[in-house]
């Protein structure tokens, strides 16, 4: 069967502008949405960090082609997976929900999976390849939501030379499915082709080099650099695994004022200090100093990820403070502006000031100039500047009055 | 990817939900259903009995029947999304659509056929030989002709109301319909209700004679199947 002809040339995955929803919500609503998503991806791992309700799914759904795009453009190797049967053939995918074929049995789902494949492989080999040959025979209804998402993939590893591979939650549910092989084969899968990894734990994106924060159906952050960045950290958590001096270790790190928690968990041969404090940096240089004046002994030392609900908030803590930053300058821009026209209606003979536009949110400032500077805004009286009009636009705009505003010429 | 792969894929994965328990309590369902209905006609009365009996089958059972192992192929919901664990892999929708479709019209169709089969056993047998049109072998090849014929125009009609509603809704509204209006004029054409009423001959919709009735059933049965391909490609 011919597919639609290419749209677009490249390899690889691209997506431009993409705007998608998926249907996982009640009564198939959108759970998630995603808007003005943008990649261009010939070969290497990409991951997605972010819930189904940031859009992970409704963008994992358009990239193998179960949704249609609402807006942009979406290709994998010239060809949307949408229209085109032969390219969801060749698209490697373990889903959240997985959604094997219906059959007896999980070997002859496999077969029917693989049905579609130029030259398709047995079954069994396909589920011993992934170290699932127990499963062949096993009846598909009597599966795990784990044990499934393992078969897909397995049909994922079997699949021959994948133009994409999207895998949802690749470290979580996988079944017997070792985590160092599924971090192997994606290693060797993203040497040939795209991978993509949608995720909502930040601690498994941060294996990855590329990660984009999806958050609210848009990517708020794009990093591309080893140990991926997942924001601007409001807190930094350090753990120490000690074998000797953990006590005096403790002690010496409470003293320390970068410091703000210790906590230490005792087992039999070893001690697990969890320490945390606002700066990253900060807190290392306090654990070395402590390591050195205690005599401690620390066999390794890793900084914790934060939580999905931390990255959230630091995403939108930054988010606000970019409004901020822009709705000052909008501010600034409105005073200097108050300010030339004052000068100007100073002038003999000038022209009377025009009507201005406002920015939102500027009325208050406008409406207290500075004190000595003609309103040129309000006839009558100037109202009283408030206590703080003179601190800075950050300092928050009055709340709009429709009655004011109304009698505003 | 060819269509007769996809094709096959998607009966394989309908027929194995149809080898299920429901698919067994459908038939039990049936048998009994026809069984009843034979043995009430029966003690009726003896004469006629044979086509009221058929009345009855093809006015509630085969209808039933094929609703409930369409949905039972197809599952609770709309069948384009139904296809998607098959098609996922690189089958064609439209074809693992059809697949489903058939296969689930197939056993509905093997259903009905036993079911007539076992009631006009019933209704015939030690009737007296003179109160029948036919022999019992010709009037069994005739009702298996018509279960099958008109399964089939049940099976194409709900696979494309599965086509319709988020969880394929439109097979309860196709249902509804040829309960309510089947029978009456243009409904009766193109609705498999009235094709099996004029083809065991208690009415004929709109004065056609049997055969152009089962011929206009077959073609809107291909038609129906069309649009489920047609609507379940993309």
């Amino acid at each position: 069967m011919n597919g639609p002809p290419p749209i677009a040339t490249g390899r690889g995955v691209v997506l431009a502008g993409a705007a998608a929803r998926d249907a996982a919500g009640p009564k198939g609503t959108p759970r998630g949405v995603v808007f003005g998503a943008s990649l261009a991806l010939e070969t290497g791992i990409a991951v997605f960090v972010g819930s189904p309700e940031d859009g992970t799914l409704a963008l994992g759904e358009a990239l193998i082609g179960r949704r249609a795009l609402d807006r942009g453009v979406l290709t994998v190797d010239g060809r949307e997976p949408f229209l085109d049967p032969s390219v969801r053939a060749r698209i490697a995918y373990v889903g959240l929900e997985p959604a094997i074929p219906p059959a007896a049995t999980v070997a002859a789902s496999v077969a029917i999976a693989i049905g579609a494949w130029p030259s398709p492989p047995a079954a069994t080999d396909v589920l011993a390849r992934a170290g699932l040959a127990a499963l062949a025979t096993r009846r598909t209804r009597d599966t795990t939501h784990a044990e499934r998402r393992a078969v897909e993939w397995a049909l994922a590893l079997a699949l021959p030379a994948p133009l994409l591979t999207v895998v949802f939650e690749p470290f979580t549910d996988l079944g017997p499915v070792a985590r160092e092989s599924v971090e192997r084969e994606l290693d060797r899968l993203s040497r040939t082709s795209p991978v993509i990894v949608l995720t909502s734990s930040p601690r498994d994106a941060r294996h990855f080099d590329h990660v984009a924060i999806l958050h609210r159906g848009t990517v708020v952050r794009d990093s591309r650099a080893p140990h991926g960045s997942l924001g601007t950290a409001v807190a930094a958590a350090l753990t120490a695994r000690v074998s000797t001096g953990a006590r005096a270790l403790a002690a010496a790190l409470v003293a320390h004022e970068a410091i703000g928690s210790v906590a230490v968990d005792h087992e039999a041969d070893r001690s697990t200090l969890r320490i945390s404090g606002r700066d990253r940096e900060a807190l290392a240089l306090a654990l070395a100093d402590a390591v050195v004046s205690s005599g401690a002994t620390v066999l390794s030392l890793h900084e914790a990820a934060p939580g999905l609900a931390e990255v959230r908030a630091q995403t939108e803590l930054e988010q606000r403070r970019l409004q901020l930053e822009a709705e000052r300058g909008r501010l600034l821009e409105a005073r200097a502006a108050a300010e030339r026209a004052a000068l100007v209606q100073g002038w003999p003979g000038a022209p009377p000031p025009l009507q201005q536009q406002v920015p939102y949110g500027a009325v208050g400032h406008l409406a207290a100039p500075q004190p000595g500077a003609p309103n040129f805004m309000q006839q009558g009286p100037a109202p009283t500047p408030p206590a703080d009009a003179t601190s800075g636009p950050l300092a928050g705009p009055a709340p709009l009055d429709p009655k004011k505003d109304g009698e505003t010429p | 990817m060819s269509a007769i792969a996809s094709l096959s894929a998607g009966a394989r994965g309908a027929g194995s939900r149809l080898l299920q328990r429901s698919s067994i309590l459908v038939l039990i369902a049936a048998l009994l259903a026809a069984v009843a209905i034979a043995a009430l006609e029966r003690h009726a009365g003896v004469v006629g009995a044979a086509d009221r009996t058929l009345v009855g089958v093809f006015r509630l059972i085969v209808p039933l029947v094929a609703f409930a192992t369409l949905q039972t192929a197809i599952g609770p919901e709309n069948l384009r999304e139904a296809v998607w664990p098959i098609a996922r892999y690189g089958h064609h929708r439209g074809f693992v659509a059809l697949g489903y479709s058939f296969a689930g019209t197939m056993a509905a169709a093997g259903l009905s056929l036993l079911a007539g089969i076992v009631a006009l056993l019933i209704a015939r047998l030690g009737a007296p030989a003179g109160d029948a049109a036919m022999s019992l072998g010709a009037d069994l090849a005739v009702t298996s002709f018509i279960a099958v014929v008109v399964s089939l125009g049940y099976g194409g009609w709900l696979a494309l109301g599965a086509t319709f509603g988020r969880a394929g809704g439109g097979r309860g509204i196709v249902l509804l319909a040829d309960f309510l209006v089947g029978s009456l004029g243009f409904f009766a054409v193109v609705l498999p209700r009235g094709a099996a009423y004029s083809l065991i001959g208690r009415e004929a919709a709109l004065e056609l004679s049997a055969r152009t009735s089962s011929l206009l059933l077959v073609a809107v049965t291909l038609i129906c199947f069309t649009l489920t391909f047609l609507r379940s490609r993309r």
